[in-house]
């Protein structure tokens, strides 16, 4: 029977493909997710290129189905601890770390998160909005189950408090919660761990955390989403006031050889995705006058060159190539003022703004050396897993039996399309091979 | 540098020159550049005159322009602040570059004067700037000696033996 199970790990949108393919093809699925709700970044993006479709909309169906489906086990706020064995039979440790609300009574009223006294940074909407330490990270999350930060907790912090329990109906918040230590055996496992964002503040002269009105494009998405901290209002963080001028620096990261920060590769999608942003603040605001300063324009993949032209000739959007070295900032109106070189005239000229942002490299995970060495598969020289035949066995990793899809591939790879092929890729690869492992 | 121009390949480019221009000492950041003009936007000086700018020099270099870049004067523009080489995301050392071309272009003859009446300086002295009367004060106020003619001997040996000579000697 261990055949017909697999671990996936990883619920962003290639997590959730994965499962989804495997699981309708009579496959028992155990779904692993690190944070409290699947979803992955996708769950934070506002609209998505190519189709400009409404991010959220997409998935949400998506991560219902995978949440209701009889053959999909999820395990979220979890983690892979352990794997032994080999292909067609892993034996795989999973900690479930406690989250202090019993997942089979909590009914996702969110009464506790609304009398919770304590408000800390939102991490889903990039620490722009907050939420209480009783929380769901975004109102479509998956499970809809609340979670404890312990971290900030009164409770647990200073020894009072209990409010949530007392208002929880459905007497679902348990503080004496214990980590639970769970053993998988399963067929195949698939790796879809997707990325973090490149820490901008390794490139100083850009000022990132010292300018308030410096931020970076995952923030950027939040702050057009209409279920963001804003509504969907797009302000200048030191002010709360419209910005009137906004530019994009691409490349922040990618494409750069110095030592400390030892990115060679072109992320692949930050020029798709600056676009796709801009064109989306022209939406809001018709006036906004925008620049995005670029080294190259990469705007491969079907339709994308077309709506560059677009962006520019129906949009007036205005491309400048030229890589900015560094954004100083007028202490008092706190505008931004950018150096580059006009692309007619050859010169140098400076320009000023009211919101920069900085279209950051996407990078491999924290732990992606970690997880790594738990399964036993090889990285490459940035940490991304490495497939062993790059042409004809892209989803493979070093291991038989383990798969990998989506971004945690490296850069190859890119966008939401990308994923979802990548995860039914992965997916086939897993019935294939357990398939003949069956046999024999 | 009109005739850079796309589909307009001068005549007399040469298409070793950037190679030329890597081979010599601290010369290989040329290798490296992908020409996004990080250097040019964050250089003082190219911010001051419109005449400077090093990643179109560096684009010269590229396109083999090797007569326009040795017999020009631009790489002396360089004030070697290494502000480029701080922020040229390809580690690309331009500020480095400056002195290999300046290097070269010396080579060919094209040492402006003021450089000259320092290296004529630095053969009969050993020294490139002549000691005032108040640095001489102070060297004995260290115990050091007062006879600055030590060591010319040996510092010309040197200069003779490294072409050092030859090189003020020509002239554009
Ligand atoms: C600013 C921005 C805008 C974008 N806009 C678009 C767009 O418009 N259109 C488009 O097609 N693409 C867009 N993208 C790209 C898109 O976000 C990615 O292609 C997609 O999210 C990749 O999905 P994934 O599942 O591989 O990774 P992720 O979305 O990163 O999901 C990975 C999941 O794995 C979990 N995880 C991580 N480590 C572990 C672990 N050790 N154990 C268990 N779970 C773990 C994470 O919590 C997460 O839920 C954009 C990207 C950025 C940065
Ligand atoms: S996609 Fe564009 S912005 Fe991103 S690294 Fe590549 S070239 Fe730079
Ligand atoms: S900053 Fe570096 S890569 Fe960019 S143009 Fe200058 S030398 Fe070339």
């Amino acid at each position: 029977m261990e055949h017909k199970s697999v671990l996936i790990i990883g619920g962003g949108i290639a997590g959730i493909q994965a499962s989804l393919d495997l699981a309708n093809r009579g496959f028992q699925v155990y779904l692993v997710e690190k944070s409290p709700s699947i979803g992955g970044r996708m769950a934070q993006l506002d609209k998505t290129f190519p189709t400009m479709d409404c991010s959220m909309c997409i998935l949400a169906p998506k991560m219902i189905e995978c949440g209701h489906h009889p053959n999909v086990k999820l395990l979220t706020y979890s983690e892979v601890k352990e794997v032994k064995g080999s292909v067609g039979n892993f034996k795989v440790k999973v900690l479930k770390k406690p989250r202090f609300v019993d997942e089979s009574k909590c009914t996702g009223c969110g009464i506790c998160s609304e009398k919770c006294p304590i408000k800390v940074p939102n991490e889903f909407d990039m620490n722009l909005g907050m939420r209480k330490t009783i929380y769901m990270p975004f109102l479509q999350a998956v499970p809809r189950v609340a979670t404890i930060d312990k971290d900030n907790c009164l409770l647990f912090q200073k020894g009072v408090c209990e409010i949530c329990q007392k208002f929880c109906q459905a007497g679902a918040v348990d503080f004496d919660q214990q980590p639970e230590e769970i053993t998988l055996n399963v067929g195949a496992i698939i790796v879809a761990t997707g990325f973090d964002m490149f820490n901008p503040e390794q490139i100083p002269p850009f000022g990132y955390k010292r300018y308030k009105d410096v931020i970076t494009a995952m923030e950027l998405e939040r702050l057009l989403c209409a279920s963001g901290p804003t509504g969907g209002q797009l302000v200048r963080p030191s002010d709360g006031k419209m910005p009137k001028s906004i530019a994009f620096i691409q490349c922040v990261g990618s494409r750069d050889r110095r030592e400390w920060i030892n990115n060679a590769y072109c992320s692949s999608i930050c020029c798709k995705y600056a676009v796709k942003d801009a064109v989306l603040i022209k939406e809001h605001d018709s006036h906004a006058m925008i620049t995005i300063f670029y080294i190259d324009m990469r705007a491969f993949g079907r339709g994308f060159q077309e709506f560059v032209n677009r962006a520019k000739a129906e949009y007036g959007i205005n491309f400048t190539r030229s890589n900015p070295g560094e954004i100083t900032e007028d202490p008092e109106t706190k505008r931004l003022t950018i150096w580059f070189e006009d692309n007619v005239t050859r010169t140098v000229k400076s320009l000023t703004f009211d919101l920069v942002v900085l279209c950051t490299a996407l990078v491999p995970r924290k732990d992606s050396a970690e997880l790594a060495k738990t399964l036993g598969i090889e990285t490459d020289n940035y940490r991304f897993f490495k497939s062993p035949d790059l042409i004809s066995r892209p989803v493979d990793t070093t291991v038989p039996g383990i798969f990998a899809c989506g971004y945690c591939l490296g850069p190859k790879t890119g966008d939401i399309p990308d994923s979802v092929t990548q995860a039914s890729a992965a997916a086939a690869r897993i019935a294939e091979v357990l398939a003949e492992v069956t046999k024999q | 540098m009109d005739e850079a121009k796309v589909g307009a390949f001068p005549a007399r480019a040469r298409a070793d020159f950037m190679h030329e221009v890597a081979n010599t000492p601290r010369g290989r950041g040329v290798l490296l550049c992908i020409q996004c003009g990080r250097c040019t936007n964050s250089c003082p000086v190219a911010r001051t005159t419109d005449e400077y700018n090093p990643r179109k020099l560096v684009e010269t270099v590229i396109l083999g322009l090797r007569k326009e870049v040795l017999l020009g004067n631009l790489p002396r523009y360089c004030l070697s602040c290494f502000t480029c080489l701080d922020r040229c995301p390809q580690g690309g050392d331009i500020g480095e570059v400056m002195f290999a071309i300046r290097n070269l272009a010396a080579k060919e003859g094209n040492v402006p004067e003021g450089i000259i009446v320092q290296a004529k300086n630095l053969f009969e002295t050993g020294r490139v700037v002549t000691p005032t009367r108040m640095a001489l004060i102070q060297r004995e106020r260290y115990g050091l000696s007062k006879d600055i003619s030590i060591g010319i001997d040996e510092a010309q040996k040197i200069l003779k033996k490294t072409s050092f000579v030859e090189l003020i000697s020509k002239k554009v």
